[in-house]
């Protein structure tokens, strides 16, 4: 390979600055119309090739991205062997490659989190697809991870983008943020996922050839291996995501998080409505979750296929505030605020090196309020968190869901 | 690591005969009793009141009735007739785990714990670990750490004991580690340096 396709945009962006005090640097270095330069070529992997594999490399918005390396524990997915040049079964030899500059993560939820923190220790940016974690410990392990190796963060969901340039949601935001109204008890703001289920009565079947299925379990607890339990139906199975509420349930509440400013919090008690007992194996229906917060406001999570005549039916009473609710003092505040800091996308912030947008404290603070709704779900009762110390209050086997430990060898 | 697709009681041709034998062996035992049964037809509830006056008939019949409901899972994976057994020992371990009832979930524990000790299949002894997982205590930590000699219960085990998390599991893992080889060393140690960071 010669050197020209071998330098990173990183180790461009370190040399670069150095042999600009000294020496005229190319047209085509520089970039320009028709040229692409070195600086703005982000080199990546794909972990994970299977239904949104494709997708989530997409969805970086990077421009031109190369794809050195594609990895998963499929070889069907890989094209065959891993030659461990370009196709990887292991995730970790991976992250040998000094000159991949991403990883775009688009395996199952469970093993997101040791692959994000393996790539943040690599010195890698990351995107991750929604959700973010299996269990809350998780995301405040990642947070701190791309937070100690000063990696850039982004998850795959990205509503919250528009809800940042809308100006309603931006007021909304300020007024929130600013504590601007005190009385916040009747703001409700409804988050729908969907409500599929996993099966209970799967029996054994061989693994296939293709799959190295201990590697596909990874952290996760060894249960014998069924077509069903892998491959995207692995979402309705509690061993290794929480099912559509936390699998589209991150998309519509991400955004919430951020119109009303909760990024950097969490709600302080959670009170599911679902059939009961859950199934310990198989993700089932459920009909809402009420999330409070401390300022009053409440998220409602809604599944909607459980039983159509047990949809929530608590009066509505408001959902987004603006101008119009404050008194004229308020007013006054709102409109001598700066503006919110403007959420910047993945590629913007690879290249000015400041987090992104959907970043890993919000993604982790989002999750978390969805892996606390499925908490209450699992143990049947109303539970009490506590945002700064992240932990389930007055109830220690809730609090057993906050870290569960994994299968050895892997680790937090 | 373990080897790629560990082999699990139950995926073993010698595996596979031993769980039929266990099976066959307690097919006569596996009817639900009258109370255990209308019980088990009305899992899962519609609403918590419902499941909660369930929940307080089944653990009202003390450790027969949970002994009973373990009987009733069966020794194999995705045994059809355990599905409903399963929702109710797993509602068990949550219901009897709630603040305020600690007398039914030392009674759960317990029976679980005496559980592991009897004749069931390496598939079922992980299933009732993963409920000791959750209403476990510093009791259920000598039945747990039986396991730990197990090539398939280890790790299981381990996950249970890390979740106990008191001073005793960790003695419990430290004294199980000079005797451990291969995947469960690993297990072994590594849940010795989670709960030695606690």
């Amino acid at each position: 390979m010669s050197r020209s396709k071998t330098i990173t945009r990183r180790r461009f962006l370190g040399t670069a600055a150095t042999a600009a005090a000294v020496a005229v640097v190319p047209r085509h270095v520089l970039g320009g119309e028709g040229h692409q330069p070195p600086s703005e070529t982000v080199t990546g992997a794909l972990i994970g090739n299977g239904g949104r594999g494709k997708g989530a490399w997409g969805a970086m918005g990077l421009k031109d991205p190369r794809q050195l390396a594609i990895c998963d524990v499929d070889r069907k997915r890989i094209g065959g062997e891993p030659d461990y040049k370009t196709r990887f079964l292991d995730f970790r030899r991976v992250m040998e490659r000094k000159d991949i500059d991403v990883v775009c993560i688009a395996t199952p939820p469970h093993w997101h989190a040791l692959i994000c923190i393996a790539a943040a220790q690599a010195g890698k940016d990351i995107f991750c697809e929604k959700p973010m974690t299996k269990f809350i410990a998780e995301g405040r392990a990642i947070a701190d991870a791309v937070k100690q190796h000063n990696v850039v963060f982004q998850i795959g969901t990205f509503k919250r983008f528009s809800n940042a340039k809308n100006k309603a949601h931006v007021e909304n935001h300020q007024i929130f943020k600013h504590g601007l109204l005190k009385d916040l008890s009747g703001t409700v703001v409804n988050a729908g996922a969907q409500n599929r289920t996993g099966r209970t009565d799967l029996k054994v079947r061989p693994v296939p050839p293709e799959l190295d299925y201990d590697m596909w379990l990874g952290p996760a607890p060894y249960k014998p291996y069924h077509p069903d339990r892998v491959h995207y139906k692995n979402r309705f199975y509690w061993d290794y995501e929480g099912g559509d509420l936390t699998n589209f349930g991150a998309h519509s509440t991400d955004p919430i998080f951020w119109t009303y400013a909760k990024d950097n919090t969490g709600p302080v008690q959670i009170e599911p409505h679902a059939p009961w007992p859950q199934h310990p194996d198989a993700v089932g229906h459920y009909g809402w979750v009420e999330l409070t917060f401390a300022d009053g406001l409440r998220i409602i999570v809604t599944g909607g296929k459980w039983d159509k005549a047990r949809k929530y039916d608590r009066p509505k009473k408001r959902s987004m505030v603006g101008a119009k609710d404050l008194d004229e003092e308020g007013r006054k505040k709102l409109a001598a605020l700066p503006p919110p800091e403007p959420l910047i996308r993945f590629a913007e912030a690879i290249r000015t090196r400041q987090q992104a947008g959907g970043n890993a404290e919000s993604s982790h603070r989002v999750t978390t309020a969805l892996h606390l709704a499925n908490i209450a779900i699992r143990v049947g009762r109303k539970i009490r968190w506590d945002p700064v110390s992240e932990q389930i209050v007055g109830d220690e086997e809730a609090n057993r869901f906050v870290n569960i430990p994994m299968r050895a060898p892997w680790h937090l | 690591m373990e080897p790629s697709n560990t082999p699990a009681a139950g995926t073993t041709a010698v595996g596979a005969a031993a769980v039929s034998a266990l099976a066959a062996a307690r097919s006569s035992a596996a009817e639900p009793s009258k109370k255990v049964a209308d019980v088990l037809d009305k899992l899962p509830a519609d609403d918590y009141q419902t499941a909660g006056r369930l929940c307080t008939a089944l653990l009202e019949g003390g450790p027969a009735v949970v002994t009973e409901l373990v009987n009733l899972v069966g020794d194999e994976f995705g045994d059809p007739n355990g599905v409903k057994p399963k929702y109710a020992l797993h509602g068990l371990a949550h219901y009897a785990s709630r603040p305020g009832a600690e007398k039914s979930r030392a009674m759960l524990a317990e029976t679980l714990a005496a559980e592991l000790a009897a004749e069931h299949s390496d598939e079922l002894k992980a299933f009732i670990v993963r409920q000791l997982q959750l209403c476990g205590r510093t009791r259920e930590i000598p039945a747990l750490a039986k396991l730990l000699v197990s090539d398939r219960l280890c790790n299981p085990a381990t996950q249970a004991l890390v979740a106990i998390g008191s001073p005793a599991a960790l003695k419990a893992l430290r004294d199980a580690l000079p005797k451990a080889e291969g995947p469960r060393q690993v297990a072994i140690s590594q849940a010795v340096e989670l709960l030695s960071r606690k």
